[in-house]
């Protein structure tokens, strides 16, 4: 287990953003890549933030919402998508997660799954030596890897 | 990343062999005769060039159900393939081919693609930009899909040749004469399999075959290449006209995949060093080998190398 790397598991996908696309984009192209997030990246591929559905839901929230412990308390349920139609325009680098946590191709898998179970990272960005992005590893995709090595250790 | 393999239009093929099929009865198909894989010409080309363990990204537009089958099928070909897709609402195209072994019949059900607004468009220009300056070389491939113009070879070449990069075109004559006026590549293949025009021009003789490779290098093209009653080519670069031709026979029905298997070869003697006609000549011998059997895969290196001399390439001009 310890040998394995994220190269092993790892997805060569090339799906990003740009700082400057809108939200709107962004929703769009989550739905329709049926991705949890996006890496955004300048105009040289390299990995400056990242965007989640969690980053657009938390934007389009009261800021103190995070202290109340249900949204039972809300003043008005139509708040969220109001907040949402207002920042449907604005520039996703506003609400993406900077700076962005990646990892390397020759990172262990052990890493990866410390960060995920510590940070609840559900995609996180590959990148090599120059930051540039390379690919995706996703916590399913570590969940599969370590499923798979358990049950050959236990010879089913 | 060595290569961006741009494939517009890329398809997912789908093939049943189906024997004694007949229409209006159900037919049950068994697994291993049911074959799924992404295809489209840039993609073709990207799946070759892994095999030679040559790495590439492949870029283009998919969309819907069909289009994540497409990146899942070819994900499966390994980690020399990565895939930077943008995504759109209609569906990807499916080609499904249903083959009789017992009749001998081929039925095909192409569907007819999607349609690509200006915003999708803008999206993907701006993303190939940033592609672009990852690769040495840029292949574009295959259909232009609705809504976009026919000149789209021509403004990513444009965008290529601004940081100096080696362009392949292999595409209908309707693309490369719209695309022509915008830029040239390095390389212009001709896909001739649905037309013998060439620059509008209906071509007949081989004079005109010759004339027509001329004109293309008059006007800047460094390699031509005009496929000439299907196993010969026309090859034009700035030393002359040149005129392949197989040593050996060839069988028809095994010609699926060698015009892929073509450039992928001209762009692997690229990356060894080679230039205009050596690469085309390695190119034209990889098409070549690759008819020498029944299947997809494209054939190996040591191969290709002994092909070299199952071909002959005459100066006509």
């Amino acid at each position: 287990m310890e040998g394995l790397r994220v190269s092993d598991i790892m997805t060569h996908d090339l799906t990003f953003v740009f700082e400057n696309d809108t939200v709107e984009q962004v929703v769009d192209l989550l739905d329709m890549t049926r991705l949890s997030g996006v890496p955004v990246v300048d105009d040289e591929l390299k990995v400056v933030g990242f965007i989640s559905e969690d980053d657009i839901i938390r934007a389009c929230l009261p800021s103190y919402f995070s202290l109340l412990q249900t949204a039972a308390f809300l003043p008005d349920t139509n708040l969220f998508i109001a907040n949402l139609k207002k920042i449907s325009h604005d520039p996703i680098a506003r609400y993406a997660t900077k700076p962005v946590f990646t990892v390397k191709p020759s990172d262990t898998l052990l890493f990866v799954a410390d960060m995920i179970m510590r940070k609840g990272y559900k995609l996180i960005p590959v990148v090599d030596d120059d930051n540039t992005l390379i690919g995706i590893v996703g916590r399913l995709s570590v969940l599969r890897e370590f499923t798979k090595r358990e049950m050959a250790v236990n010879g089913k | 990343m060595k290569v961006l393999a741009v494939c517009l239009n890329p398809a997912l093929d789908r093939e049943f062999v189906i024997d004694h099929f007949t229409l209006n009865k159900l037919s049950v198909v068994r697994n291993e005769n049911n074959h799924m894989s992404p295809g489209g010409k840039g993609v073709n080309v990207a799946v070759i060039l892994a095999k030679y363990g040559i790495s590439s990204v492949v870029s283009g537009f998919v969309g819907g159900y069909v289009g994540h089958m497409l990146i899942s099928e070819l994900r499966k070909i390994g980690p020399l393939i990565s895939t930077s897709f943008v995504n759109i609402r209609d569906d990807t195209r499916e080609n499904i081919a249903i083959e009789d072994t017992v009749n001998h019949t081929l039925t095909e059900i192409n569907s007819e693609g999607p349609f690509i607004n200006q915003d999708s468009i803008d999206i993907f220009l701006r993303r190939f930009e940033v592609l672009v300056q990852k690769v040495q070389i840029v292949v574009i491939s295959g259909s232009v899909p609705k809504g976009v113009d026919y000149s789209i070879y021509g403004e990513l070449t444009k965008i290529a040749k601004r940081y100096s990069k080696t362009v392949f075109w292999e595409a209908r004559d309707e693309v490369i004469n719209a695309s022509m006026k915008v830029a040239l590549p390095d390389v212009i293949k001709y896909d001739m399999r649905q037309s013998e025009n060439i620059l509008g021009k209906s071509l007949s003789n081989e004079e005109e075959y010759i004339s027509a490779a001329r004109d293309f290098i008059k006007n800047g093209a460094k390699l031509v290449i005009l496929s000439y009653k299907t196993i010969y080519n026309f090859v034009g670069t700035a030393d002359g006209v040149w005129k392949f031709s197989p040593k050996v026979e060839i069988d028809h029905s095994r010609l699926l995949g060698s015009g892929d298997t073509f450039v992928a070869g001209m762009i692997l003697a690229q990356l060894d060093g080679k230039c205009c006609l050596d690469m085309a000549r390695y190119g034209y011998a990889a098409a070549v080998a690759k008819t020498a059997y029944m299947g997809k895969e494209p054939p190996s290196r040591i191969q290709i190398g002994e092909y070299t001399n199952n071909i002959l390439s005459e100066r006509v001009d």
